[in-house]
């Protein structure tokens, strides 16, 4: 990330905030999509996120943090609009996996249809948590910083994330058209 | 292919978005300007060593507002019809001077602001073994500060120490505290620790400052909450001692 640009950001410069933009704005895509699991949910994040950005750049002491500053920004509207999403999230709602494939993981055969309706069970700071490390490959020291967390949380929230991940693969697989979505999961 | 392979597979192919950047920037810059920047933080501060307190300025805005006038004018009348019926009835009162007895000095509110300025002193900047970012004697000074009551007003001086965790979530722990002079006197606040959200704004915080000057004796009690672009200000005056500390709170100090 270009820090001087972020440093005319500050001084209000809006064709370097636009820039910023067109910098940013797939990254932070990525994650609002992936813990959101709705495109036009994410988009709306996004577009709210950016305009926090512009409203606080002011107070961003050190423009090299831009980027995991930008995470956490977006995180924050993604908890929000996760809390004002319906705690049943139908089916025929869930992104469909491209090209399904089975593979024995998480103690159990699945598929990504299988994934994708696990995934709906977890709670958003185990879906944040998890997109951050394996989606964006961030270090658990980014993710800490993002997610507002000592680095040691970082790594127990990961280790409880995919264990109800894989509970929940596993309750899918002995059951696969009931199982409820917990109510603190259900966004 | 174990457990994170394919996740990571998952959420890669499941977490791609077909939206163009350009028609979203483009969103994001049609709405900026009804989205004004918040100011730079400033930290709350002061004192300058050594330095005199040179520039006095004393703006003064009655800040009350009518119904906390008639109200007030309501509790003059009232005292003033006590004050007639115990003369009437020649009745006096006697309170045994006693350290546990807070007895009822006057007090007066007020509300006012403080604006922000440049520091006048930069901190010193030490990232310490443990990561935790350690900033010294920040010193401010502030020539904009408008209350309802005269006494608390003039120059302001704000110094502080300021420790940042950022293993820690992000908060801060800083102490400090702001020193109030003007012609008569001024006030020395009590300092204490408190902390700083991540995102470096500040809770609502009680505070206590003890008059100096012709303000000696005096303690005033205040709310500052950060605005925008400013400090908003509640708070009282009394000339009265304060309620002593609950019994039990002091003995566990001695414990």
């Amino acid at each position: 990330m270009d820090e001087r640009l972020v440093r005319r950001a500050q001084e209000g410069d809006q064709e370097a905030f636009r820039s910023l933009v067109l910098a940013s704005h797939a990254r932070l895509l990525r994650v609002a999509q992936g813990v959101l699991r709705d495109p036009h949910v994410a988009e709306d994040a996004v577009q709210q996120a950016l305009l926090d950005i512009w409203r606080d750049i002011r107070r961003l002491r050190d423009a090299s943090k831009f980027e995991g500053w930008s995470y956490k920004l977006v995180l924050r509207v993604c908890y929000a609009e996760a809390k004002r999403m319906p705690r049943w999230v139908p089916e025929s709602l869930i992104p469909a996996a491209a090209e399904p494939r089975v593979g024995d993981v998480f103690g159990v055969v699945v598929d990504r249809d299988q994934l994708s309706r696990g995934f709906q069970h977890l709670s958003t700071d185990h879906r944040a948590v998890i997109v951050l490390r394996y989606l964006m490959d961030l270090s658990p020291e980014q993710v800490a910083e993002a997610l507002d967390i000592p680095r040691k949380t970082v790594y127990s929230r990961l280790g409880r994330a995919m264990d109800a991940l894989r509970s929940a693969l596993e309750a899918e697989s002995r059951n696969p058209t009931a199982m409820p979505v917990r109510p603190e999961a259900a966004l | 292919m174990n457990d994170e392979r394919f996740l990571k597979d998952w959420l890669r192919d499941t977490s791609e978005s077909v939206s163009d950047p350009q028609a979203a920037a483009d969103k994001v810059v049609a709405r900026l300007h009804e989205t004004p920047q918040r100011r730079q933080w400033l930290p709350r501060p002061p004192i300058r060593r050594g330095q005199p307190h040179e520039t006095i300025t004393r703006r003064t805005r009655l800040m009350l507002n009518p119904i906390q006038a008639v109200l007030a004018g309501a509790l003059t009348l009232a005292a003033s019809g006590v004050m007639l019926v115990v003369m009437t009835f020649n009745v006096t009162t006697t309170v045994a001077p006693s350290a546990e007895t807070s007895g009822a000095g006057e007090l007066t509110s007020f509300e006012g602001y403080i604006g922000y300025e440049p520091a006048t002193q930069p901190a010193t900047r030490e990232v310490m073994d443990n990561g935790v970012t350690a900033m010294r004697e920040q010193i401010w000074t502030i020539h904009d500060a408008e209350t309802s009551d005269p006494r608390f007003g003039g120059t302001i001086i704000n110094t502080w120490n300021w420790d940042e965790y950022q293993g820690g979530g992000g908060f801060s722990v800083w102490t400090g505290g702001w020193s109030i002079e003007n012609d008569e006197g001024g006030w020395r606040e009590r300092p204490q620790y408190t902390f700083a959200f991540p995102d470096e704004t500040y809770p609502v915080i009680t505070t206590t400052f003890d008059g100096v000057g012709e303000y000696e004796g005096l303690t005033a009690i205040v709310e500052i909450t950060e605005e925008v672009d400013r400090f908003h200000l509640r708070g009282v005056i009394t000339d009265g001692p304060l309620p002593p500390i609950p019994t039990r709170l002091r003995e566990n100090a001695t414990d």
